[in-house]
């Protein structure tokens, strides 16, 4: 079974939120500066959030293993729109094909909703909280 | 009339290079076609990615599952390469593109790499060839 496009924004939404609950400060510092940021997961799951202001490395793994399919790479860049509004493209290289998914979401809410149910996010991420990912969803822009 | 019949063939053979601009989304739609069948579709594909096949990636190659509906296609071949861009909408009417690259082996022209698009809006279709690394984020 291929990976949909709901299923792809909603790991973007989590590997922001596990940069997020990995550093909160570096994490809102890179998000909120000025100009592109960009996340990038090699096939060992190591993934790096990088921007003008710095980087973050955090652990994309148990992300890309609830996908199903094998990832070999995820590149993501995250450009600004309006004020919190944030456009992104993204690229997840499977085994033969890729796919890519072009969106936008309101990082802001992205980011505030975690102090409500976001930053349970590794644990989470482990057992996943189907009322959540709804709301991803909602916020990505998915079906 | 030696010179009208000149004329004539000139632009008959002219049409015909004109329908040579079709090739790879013939193909393409040979290879949707064979995926309603056993598993003829692999035939459509290079060895670049047919020996990269295995049980478990295999469904991958089922790619235009991804596409219920097309609206329009674009294609370029330069020599032996060939990029052909499908633009459609999936079963929820959401759009997407397919970005398909082509090599001639053999004198036949067959799907060497794989993009697929699902775009945010359908304003944001390209409206040219373009090659699945022409699209890829880096």
């Amino acid at each position: 079974m291929n990976p949909e496009s709901a299923e792809l924004k909603l790991t973007i939404a989590k590997l922001l939120e596990i940069a997020y609950s990995t550093n909160k400060e570096v994490t809102l510092q890179i998000v909120r500066s000025k100009g592109n940021f960009t996340v990038k997961v090699n096939e060992n799951g190591q993934a790096t959030l990088i921007g003008k202001s710095g980087s973050l490395i955090f652990n994309g793994k148990p992300v890309l293993e609830a996908i199903g399919a094998k990832i070999k790479r995820v590149s993501i860049l995250f450009y600004k729109d309006k004020k919190f509004k944030v456009k992104y493209k993204a690229t997840f290289s499977l085994e033969i094909i890729s796919l890519s998914v072009r969106g936008s979401f309101d990082i802001e809410k992205l980011l505030t909703s975690c102090s409500g149910i976001l930053c349970q996010a590794i644990r989470a991420i482990k057992n996943r909280n189907s009322q959540r990912e709804k709301q991803y969803k909602k916020i990505m822009g998915g079906n | 009339m030696k010179y009208l019949c000149i004329i004539f063939a000139l632009l008959v053979s002219g049409c015909a290079s004109f329908n040579k601009e079709s090739t790879l989304y013939t193909n393409y739609e040979q290879y949707k076609e064979s995926t309603l069948k056993s598993k003829d579709y692999i035939k459509y594909f290079s060895e670049v990615i047919t020996n990269n096949i295995n049980a478990s990636n295999e469904s991958q190659l089922l790619f235009s599952k991804y596409m219920s509906k097309e609206l329009h296609h674009y294609e370029r071949i330069n020599n032996k390469i060939g990029c052909l861009t499908v633009n459609g909408v999936g079963d929820k009417n959401e759009p997407v593109s397919f970005f398909l690259e082509y090599k001639n082996e053999n004198k036949k022209w067959l799907i060497s790499d794989i993009d697929v698009t699902f775009l945010e809006d359908k304003k944001n279709y390209n409206s040219k060839a373009l090659c699945p690394k022409d699209v890829r984020v880096k």
